[in-house]
């Protein structure tokens, strides 16, 4: 939804994107409940638009206020609905941010009896791999038959993660599919905090990142460079 | 020292066309940003050129823009969409006879859709890419192209196949529709994974640019920061985004387009006239939306608002300018003594925030351009012109980056909303590659069924459905486009192991989804890998 401004709308604009969002008795509101009425039924947005300074937070093209309600039917002849699953045992990972990934997957019908039937668990194995792509730790995560997708986090950067799932019969065992591996990057800069603290590092490295009010552009790994910067600062004030 | 400012715009949409409807809501997505982008942005170019003020500029055009650029009916459309609106330009003129202020500003909305249709029909000969090729071979632009269908590449790393596909299809477009090769390429929303650059070289390609931190949390030693651009190891150019430089603009809050004096988005007579008045202007069944005729300033954060001044506001826009200007020279005095180079500062935008959004935006272009040509220690570069110079830089990895919320792909794998596409996108890749390795060097029907098929795929991997379903706008639309797109490639899938082509789809298909003529599904076989690429072999002239 686009209401960068919404206190700044007309009655008219608003009572015309109330009507389209059919909220509640829109038609007797005043010009200040309708507003808050939008907040609230925009409020996840408003989050999303608050402190967002990069580029997708300005809108890419919009010819509406509201979504409108499609009713064309866009499908040509002899198409299908989409099914919910593919009957396959299959497993995806796709890197969401630097220490997170967003898991799918998809049980045959076989695999999936076999799981529900039994005594069987399944679990979401994450491993972090070393550079020859050896097991160097991995965890666990017991999931149910309804779940098909998990965020996971990568909590070391710089290594190398795959996902497995694993059905489990007692002490048994079975890999049932594996991921390919996400590779997640671990900044020089992070191990190398007397260079980030060089006075010249800092302009020439992190200027081009300051907003024009004076914030840094928001990245967690930017945000955790900045955090050893300050420690250090902290450390000498205390030392002081 | 001397600083060198490299802007790049971004001119994309996503494919819209619908010939089925005689009017459709999402198609005037183009023709709005024709008319108040890309119309204004080509007429207040072919000023400067007129006027003999030197600039160099880079503008990535993408391969679907391009498409409906090029495209009969969408022009026609274009063209009664114009004429609709210089009659509402009519209708409020004399509407508003009696309010001089608002009078005025009607003339002025109503005399820029003239101009514009003029400009179009003359200098552009019913096709905006011919003034944009005119501006490249007058040595002011630097043309680029960029995926097929802006497709954000970091969510198919895995699948390098449809990626080098994607990359493929931007560059013969390119290499079509201006007649030379693209030397560098647009990253849809500056999407970068390790490992991308090889697929990127393999067609030729010499320069992209990154996002602003793909530099600091690179896990090779930065050495000049983003004001000197770096080597990939493969040869690969990059050049960094300055976030400092492009908040002074992209900030909704903050940058230049929030000033008080500038023209309102929001605030359009689609949605503040009665329903009678504005029916024929906007979408049945009574859809309101925007109209181009605003006559309020932002103002700030209230419902009574100003009225538009234009005076005031150009002189904002000329101020804005030349406050660009002090930034990046108080900038570059600071780096002096910090590094060994003149700066690089490398700006980056989507070209539709200037004019649509951004109404005084093109004025601020043309303002800079002017006031840079003036000023001795500035000038405008595009990247080639960079690289043509032999320049010593840094050879390293870059961080896998994007300029999306965050610097990565939450917006477009985002659990909440769009998050759930990929099972069925990634299926439909998988289905893809299997019927180009089962079913190669088909003829005649299939041979178009499989075409048809390879043109679906690269339009389910847009990365606009994902981005419009994040965001909640028009969602409901992005969601039928792209599930439509996949059950397309599924009906293909079926069809071609049962041996069998749905006629009646595949007409449907190809007089809907027209774009890529020369597309050659054999693409999305592994073996195509293999292949050196296609750009070094085709003969463009001998095309059909």
């Amino acid at each position: 939804m686009v209401l960068i401004n919404i206190g700044s709308l007309s009655e008219n604009e608003l009572r015309n994107i109330a009507s389209q969002e059919d909220l509640e008795d829109w038609e007797n509101l005043s010009r200040d409940e309708l507003i808050e009425a939008l907040e609230d039924f925009y409020d996840d947005d408003d989050s999303r638009l608050e402190g967002d300074s990069s580029g997708s937070s300005m809108r890419k093209f919009v010819n509406t206020l509201t979504d409108v309600q499609l009713e064309n039917d866009l499908s040509l002849p002899g198409t299908e609905p989409l099914p919910e699953s593919y009957n396959e045992t299959s497993i995806h990972m796709i890197l969401k941010d630097a220490n997170w990934a967003y898991v799918f997957w998809s049980l045959s019908a076989q695999v999936a009896s076999e799981f529900e039937e039994g005594s069987a668990t399944l679990v979401l194995r994450n491993v972090r791999m070393n550079s020859d792509e050896s097991e160097q730790a991995s965890y666990d995560i017991e999931v149910s038959p309804s779940d098909d997708n998990w965020t996971v986090e990568l909590p070391h950067l710089g290594y190398s993660y795959q996902v497995s799932l694993v059905l489990k019969k007692g002490e048994d065992e079975k890999v049932l599919c594996k991921s390919s591996t996400v590779s997640t990057t671990k900044s020089w800069l992070s191990t190398h905090p007397d260079v980030l603290r060089d006075s010249t590092t800092f302009m020439t490295l992190l200027s081009p990142l300051v907003l024009k009010g004076g914030t840094v552009l928001e990245n967690k790994q930017i945000q955790d460079l900045i955090d050893i910067i300050d420690d250090d600062s902290t450390e000498a004030e205390v030392s002081r | 020292m001397k600083s060198r400012l490299n802007f790049i715009f971004n001119a994309h949409l996503p494919f819209v066309r619908h010939p089925e409807y005689p009017k459709f809501l999402e198609e005037d997505w183009l023709y709005e940003a024709m008319n108040e982008s890309y119309l204004p942005l080509l007429r207040m170019m072919y000023r400067l050129k007129n006027d003999k003020v030197p600039f160099r500029l880079t503008f990535s055009l993408s391969p679907t823009l391009c498409s409906m650029l090029t495209d009969e009916l969408l022009n026609e459309r274009f063209v009664e969409y114009l004429d609709q609106h210089i009659e509402l330009g009519d209708k409020e003129i004399e509407r508003l006879k009696d309010d001089p202020e608002k009078k005025a500003l009607a003339e002025t909305f109503r005399n820029e859709i003239v101009l514009n249709k003029a400009f179009y029909q003359n200098e552009c000969q019913g096709n905006i890419l011919t003034a944009f090729n005119q501006l490249s071979n007058d040595g002011l632009l630097e043309l680029i192209t960029t995926t097929a269908t802006h497709a954000y590449l970091p969510v198919y790393k895995d699948y390098p196949i449809a990626v080098n596909a994607q990359i493929e299809t931007g560059v013969l477009e390119h290499s079509r529709n201006f007649d030379k090769m693209s030397d560098g390429f647009w990253l849809p929303e500056c999407g970068y994974y390790n490992g991308l650059e090889d697929l990127l070289k393999r067609h030729n390609i010499s320069w992209v640019s990154l996002a602003s931190q793909s530099l600091i949390l690179s896990a090779d030693e930065p050495e000049r920061g983003s004001y000197s651009p770096i080597r990939c190891p493969n040869g690969l150019y990059c050049f960094i985004r300055d976030a400092n430089l492009a908040s002074l603009v992209w900030s909704p809050t903050e940058g230049y387009p929030a000033d008080p004096f500038y023209r309102d988005f929001y605030r359009d007579i689609g949605f503040d006239l009665s329903w009678d008045y504005i029916k024929p202007y906007v979408h049945e069944p009574e859809v309101r939306s925007f109209t181009g005729f605003k006559y309020y300033a932002v103002t700030g954060d209230t419902a009574d608002k100003v009225v538009y001044d234009m005076k005031k506001a150009s002189e904002r826009a000329s101020s804005h300018a030349k406050n660009f200007i002090y930034h990046v020279q108080s900038r570059t005095k600071g780096l002096k003594a910090l590094i060994d180079m003149d700066p690089v500062y490398t700006v980056s935008f989507d070209a539709e925030l200037f004019g649509h959004w951004w109404y005084e935006g093109v004025q601020w272009i043309e303002d800079l351009v002017r006031l840079v040509a003036q000023t001795e220690d500035i000038s405008l570069i595009t990247p080639t012109d960079f690289i043509k110079t032999k320049p010593i830089v840094q050879t390293m990895n870059p961080a896998p980056s994007s300029w999306g919320v965050g610097g990565y792909s939450s917006v477009w794998v985002d659990n909440t909303s769009n998050a759930w596409l990929y099972r069925h996108i990634f299926k439909a890749l998988e289905r893809m590659t299997e019927l180009a390795e089962r079913f190669p060097a088909q003829k005649s029907l299939k041979q178009r069924f499989l075409n048809q098929a390879a043109r679906e795929t690269l339009l389910l991997m847009a990365s606009d459905w994902p981005f419009i379903i994040h965001n909640q706008i028009s969602a409901e639309y992005a969601r039928k486009r792209v599930e439509g797109h996949i059950e397309n490639l599924n009906l293909v899938y079926d069809n071609m192991c049962k041996n069998a082509v749905n006629t009646e789809w595949l007409v449907k298909a190809e007089k809907r989804d027209n774009l890529f003529k020369h597309l050659d599904y054999n693409i999305m076989n592994k073996n195509h890998l293999n292949e050196p690429s296609p750009i070094f072999t085709t003969d463009f002239s001998t095309e059909a």
